[in-house]
């Protein structure tokens, strides 16, 4: 399997689980999440094709999509989250940047101050109203 | 910034509680976690006088390789705080929360936040060694359930929850068993070995049982751009009480759609859990319009999902299982529109701002009005009159000499004697 996300994760494992797109209809569907064996995210996530089908979203080793291909399924693979998992671990610091609580963190939102009206980047609110 | 790390996570809390020491409270969770983590909840509490305070608990980090979850609580606290501090408003892309809109939900409500709720597995998914697939954990990382196999550690938290834990028994054989639960501790979904067996459960149990005015409840997943609500284990009825977790007449029967059961949801109260999930759902996507949906957890496209022993389910039973402590619904968002359980550290911070937008939006939709706020107090001084009227009446008239086992009424009841015997004498 090939990946475009993944860089200097090391090499693919047998167990590495590839983010796929799995064509199926209703009974299908059911018929897969019945056998427990395939990881099926957290809530599933299906696309309704809109003509009885849709794209049930898996996370399978690359074994575990030959059968499925073997069984007649159509497998869109997008990923190998596996992989991607591991370039993301550089995106997470052992350190502590707030230092055990003595700096606390600051939230992203955007504070809207009075002067400045509740639309963001508008003109001052009171010279106006 | 990028994701933080399971010490962080508690510095975040530690350091918010530091920075803001009159408006948040520590809260240290009582059950240490297999590996022996500590975690605790911050509570948001701006006037402690304000007693008819409804508050709403927000958790996340239960799944571990779910990252971002507690990145969006901590920022949420961090966001409610500065902006409260600085009497400023909030602003999430296109979603804007005024000054006054913080200050009435700092001041009128409680916002608890649990943003790390099983800290092992997240150590462990993001402790991963170059080669590693560890990221892809899941569950806790509870060792013993499993025979002390390093394949078969671990319980699903969300499975641990004391609502129809034990689902050979409750639910149909012919339910899905592949997203019920599972009794094979190397399954991703294996319940423990009992109801709230497991302690980060067990703090979120803690933590809810806490907070008797709870009215919201809110588990942060990833992924998948939904805002569910209960119930999970079967298609939602209104017409017949007696098809309930509660009754186990119906156990065996469970988690089949288009059957005879269905779990009882009062008329009157499934409009108000679908319109808390439509506020969540309608914050997230005026940031930037996600398309995120709200539905029954239950369901899952044309086919279903039933569920058992989730938390949301079980913050639910609340009400069910005893009226007088109030409404409680139970929530989960899965955030993420993409098939992604590592978005990186920019996409993660847009979606921040997407869950937080819908995490206020519940908060000043749960904040009580001024009306609501005066008749609490008018409520309150209602009471602290009639407490004085009954003390003073007490002290007049001691109930040890004028109540019914007083002298006085035994005096009363002899007088009465005295005269029905006359009377009697008189009449015969
Ligand atoms: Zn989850």
């Amino acid at each position: 399997m090939t990946d475009q996300t993944a860089e200097d994760s090391g090499p693919e494992r047998a167990d590495d689980q590839f983010a796929v797109k799995l064509k199926g209809n209703p009974e299908q569907v059911d018929e897969l999440l019945r056998r427990g064996e395939f990881d099926i995210g957290d809530h599933p996530h299906i696309s309704d094709n809109r003509d009885g089908t849709g794209w049930l979203d898996l996370f399978l080793t690359s074994r575990q999509i030959e059968s499925l291909r073997a069984e007649g399924y159509e497998i869109q693979v997008s990923s190998n989250l596996s992989e991607l998992a591991r370039v993301r671990l550089a995106d997470v610091g052992d350190g502590d940047r707030y230092d055990g609580g003595i700096t606390a963190p600051q939230g992203l939102g955007r504070k809207v101050h009075r002067d400045t009206g509740r639309k963001p980047g508008g003109p001052t609110g009171k010279a106006r109203q | 910034m990028t994701f933080l790390n399971v010490t962080e996570i508690e510095s975040a809390l530690i350091g918010l509680n530091n920075a803001y020491p009159r408006l948040t409270q520590l809260l240290p969770l009582p059950n240490p976690t297999h590996e022996g983590r500590r975690s605790h909840a911050l509570l948001i509490r701006g006037n402690p006088s304000f007693r008819c305070r409804p508050a709403l608990v927000f958790v996340s980090g239960v799944h571990a390789r779910e990252w971002g979850g507690p990145d969006i609580l901590v920022n949420l606290a961090a966001d409610l705080l500065e902006a409260y501090t600085a009497n400023a408003g909030l602003a999430y892309g296109a979603k804007t929360f005024s000054a006054a809109d913080v200050r009435g939900i700092v001041n009128r409500t409680d916002v608890v936040v649990f943003p790390d709720i099983n800290p092992d597995g997240r150590a462990y998914s993001m402790g991963g060694t170059a080669g590693s697939n560890q990221a892809m954990w899941r569950k806790n990382r509870n060792p013993a359930s499993g025979g002390g196999s390093t394949g078969r550690a671990g319980v699903d938290v969300n499975r641990n929850y004391d609502f129809l834990w034990d689902f050979q028994t409750k639910f149909s054989p012919s339910a899905n068993p592949g997203t019920l639960a599972s009794a094979d501790p190397g399954s991703d979904i294996f319940h423990g070995t009992g109801p709230f067996s497991e302690p980060e459960a067990r703090n979120v149990q803690w933590l809810v049982d806490r907070f008797p005015k709870a009215r919201y409840f809110v588990d942060v997943h990833s992924y998948s751009g939904d805002v569910l609500y209960p119930w999970g284990d079967d298609e939602n009825q209104s017409t017949d009480p007696s098809k309930s977790f509660m009754n186990t007449a119906w156990d065996g029967k469970r988690g089949v759609s288009g059957d005879a059961y269905g779990e009882y949801i009062p008329a009157a109260r499934l409009p108000e859990v679908t319109a808390a999930a439509a506020v969540l759902r309608d914050g997230i996507n005026a940031v930037r319009n996600q398309g995120y949906v709200s539905k029954q957890g239950f369901w899952l496209w044309s086919t279903t999902y039933p569920t058992s022993g989730t938390s949301e389910d079980w913050a639910f039973t609340r009400e069910f299982l005893n009226p007088r402590k109030g409404k409680l619904g139970g929530f989960c968002i899965e955030f993420n529109r993409n098939q992604n359980f590592f978005p990186s550290w920019a996409e993660m911070k847009d979606m921040i701002l997407d869950v937080d937008a819908g995490l206020v939006n519940l908060c000043e939709y749960a904040t009580p009005s001024w009306v609501q706020v005066i008749l609490c107090w008018k409520l309150a001084w209602w009471h602290r009159i009639a407490d004085r009227f009954l003390t003073f009446w007490r002290r007049l008239f001691p109930p040890e000499i004028w109540g019914p086992y007083g002298p006085w009424t035994r005096i009363v009841r002899r007088l009465e004697r005295i005269l029905e015997r006359f009377s009697t004498r008189r009449g015969g």
